[in-house]
């Protein structure tokens, strides 16, 4: 495929923990436990899950920002599974990130200005002059006066924060970028301003999103594809609104059906309420692994690990069941 | 009328000036009702929470107004009078599990350690009441959990426990501040069911702090929105939702993405933010990020009045004319 930007391949972090100091035995948390999927160029990938599904985990490991346990990683051709550090620095001029927290992900004792240049410097790009005429330009498309750069941090909102990370972001004009929580710190008014941002700086750079997040009314607006997680794995990925209009994983299923509803005359709605918890990512359930909570359960669930299966559409789950009600 | 709320003031002297996070706020809470409390961060809304506890933190102070509950003039009584009432009568859920329970001790004996101290009862009996709250809340294996440590517990496990030592000794109002933001969706629901459930089957009234107006919908059969310190729209959940009268709460309904937008379409947005405490505009609050400002908003600060069948709104502005 042509188009293709980033290719994951049966990729997996296991992290090892000790059981205290007074045991040998060790534990395994398996994070990601093989995912594969394609991100094509200019596309807006979302991964959404609950704490512990590891879709940060998964945006970490492609910008090598963790090193993967197993499995490939095609960037633009080129395999960064075993890229070394020399390399993976070259590489990150094309995938950058942005982050949930913008009080910690600014350093406090740089200016905005910096803030924003210093990608341009680490990749030795244009004269000073140069850089400095981008940074405004950049902070004015991120919709701050240019006149901010000289200002430090803690002087700005946390809205007006995740613009600048946003401006650091994009100063490379990047093929990729992974947004991990970007507006879930924010207030729900600032939320929607700062999506607005990141879609017309999508359009206008054509940059491929992978976008993290627990949001899915926020996901359903700024996606083409959707790629659900649950313990390490993904289970379901289709386009948005077939995902949205067509759930077919029992977990996809009661995740969109849990979402509150801002109108009070659809409070009486069904939602699939699941039972129990998220089981720990070191205990992982055999079989189905969301098979303990799953209102759809029948024995032979406890026994297979179900594959992803094609549904047509390119749309994907992972369900023995699925069929039934495809 | 369970709790009464009359032109409440709380605020706090800093080297920044007077921060009125709590500013002539009014309203009233029936025995078996969820009341709403909406506003984004730094609005109030916990502090208003913490009012009524009387645990308003230094260097803030509550200045004036009444609070009335179940009989008791809140702001006459004594500290000794006051903490017979707290997690007595009233009782509070945070939005933190993590942080609100004590790491040292297991849940059991944090639960019955309140039902010795309101209720008198013993440690043994205590430890069975316990027990059994777990089990109200929904924890499996209450038999063993009780003798687990915080740490040992999920988020949704934690606030479980914290619902439980809320609701241990019955009270007639709970506050939960943002009870659920901690927890994952799927755990929310469940949070909100119990919630829903408890409210139903004793009667007791909640006072529901969100940021999250799809959970306000769904569990509060009235809510009051607020804006830098003062309650700017309040009327019944059906209402607010159907015809919301102030420029913010029309602002912060169409900014909620609600996925039926088409892909292409931008989400509304209020311009600028929310405004420090200590430097806020003349006149209206929230007139330099509203859309129907007119002159006098920049001039005179609105009451809150009713425009018609207890619809109340602070705004000079009749929107629907608009």
């Amino acid at each position: 495929m042509s188009n293709e930007l980033l290719s994951v391949k049966d990729l997996k972090k296991h992290f090892h923990v000790d059981e205290g100091i007074f045991s040998s035995r060790k534990r395994v948390v398996h994070a990601v436990d093989g995912i594969s999927f394609e991100l094509a160029k200019n596309e807006v990938l979302s991964l959404v899950g609950e704490s512990g599904s590891g879709k940060s985990t998964t945006g970490r490991l492609i910008l090598k920002l963790l090193e993967p346990t197993e499995g490939k990683i095609i960037f633009m051709g080129e395999d960064i599974s075993n890229a070394g550090r020399k390399r993976m620095k070259e590489l990150r001029r094309e995938m950058q990130i942005i982050f949930q927290d913008p009080y910690a992900s600014l350093n406090p004792r740089m200016t905005v200005g910096e803030i924003v240049e210093e990608p341009l410097i680490v990749h030795k790009i244009g004269t000073k002059q140069e850089r400095r005429d981008e940074v405004a330009n950049l902070l004015q498309k991120v919709g701050l006066n240019p006149e901010v750069m000289k200002r430090y941090p803690h002087e700005f909102s946390g809205g007006q924060r995740q613009r600048v990370g946003i401006a650091r972001a994009v100063a490379l004009k990047p093929k990729l970028i992974v947004a991990d929580e970007p507006v879930s710190a924010l207030d729900v008014s600032i939320q929607a301003q700062v999506i607005n941002l990141l879609k017309e700086l999508q359009e206008e750079y054509h940059i491929a999103f992978l976008f993290i997040a627990h949001d899915l009314n926020i996901v359903r607006i700024i996606s083409n594809r959707v790629a659900v997680m649950y313990l390490g794995k993904i289970v379901e990925l289709a386009e948005v609104e077939e995902l949205f209009k067509h759930p077919l994983h029992p977990y996809t299923q009661a995740l969109l059906s849990a979402i509150p509803v801002p109108d009070p005359s659809r409070k009486d709605r069904k939602i699939i309420l699941l039972e129990g918890d998220i089981p720990s990512p070191i205990d992982i359930p055999q079989g189905c692994r969301f098979h303990t909570r799953c209102p759809k359960m029948i024995p032979r669930c406890k026994e297979i690990i179900p594959p992803l299966e094609d549904f047509g559409n390119s749309h994907v789950a992972a369900c023995i069941r699925a069929h039934e009600w495809a | 009328m369970l709790l009464s709320v009359n032109r409440l003031k709380t605020h706090f002297t800093t080297p920044d000036g007077v921060i009125r996070a709590v500013d002539d706020v009014s309203f009233k809470v029936d025995k078996g009702k969820v009341m709403g409390l909406v506003g984004e961060s730094g609005c109030g809304k916990s502090m208003t929470a913490l009012s009524l506890m009387r645990l308003v933190p230094p260097p803030g102070r509550i200045v004036s107004g009444e609070m009335f509950f179940d009989g008791h003039d809140l702001l006459k009584l004594n500290s000794e009078e006051i903490r017979k009432l707290r997690g007595n009568r009233m009782a509070m859920v945070f939005q933190d599990p993590m942080t609100s329970l004590n790491p040292v001790f297991s849940v059991g004996n944090q639960i019955a350690e309140i039902l010795r101290v309101h209720k008198g009862l013993k440690r043994s009996e205590a430890l069975d009441k316990a027990q059994f709250l777990l089990q109200r809340v929904g924890i499996p294996d209450p038999s063993r959990r009780i003798r687990e440590y915080p740490h040992q517990l999920s988020g949704g496990m934690k606030q479980r426990v914290m619902i439980a030592m809320a609701i241990a000794c019955e009270p007639s109002l709970i506050i939960a501040d943002e009870p659920t933001t901690a927890l994952d969706v799927t755990i929310q629901a469940q949070i909100l069911r119990l919630l829903r459930e408890l409210i139903e089957t004793s009667n007791t009234a909640l006072i529901l702090i969100s940021h999250d107006l799809g959970i306000i919908a769904e569990m509060a059969d009235e809510v009051a929105i607020m804006y830098a310190g003062k309650i700017v729209e309040h009327a019944t959940t059906r209402d607010l939702f159907a015809e919301p009268l102030h420029p913010y709460t029309i602002g912060l309904l169409q900014s909620i993405p609600r996925g039926e937008e088409k892909r292409e379409k931008q989400l509304r947005t209020i311009q600028g933010s929310v405004p420090k405490l200590y430097e806020l505009p003349a006149g209206c609050m929230f007139n330099p990020r509203c859309k129907y400002v007119v002159d006098r908003c920049r001039r005179e600060e609105p009451e809150l009045i009713d425009s018609g069948g207890g619809h109340l709104v602070r705004c000079w502005v009749d929107v629907k004319k608009q």
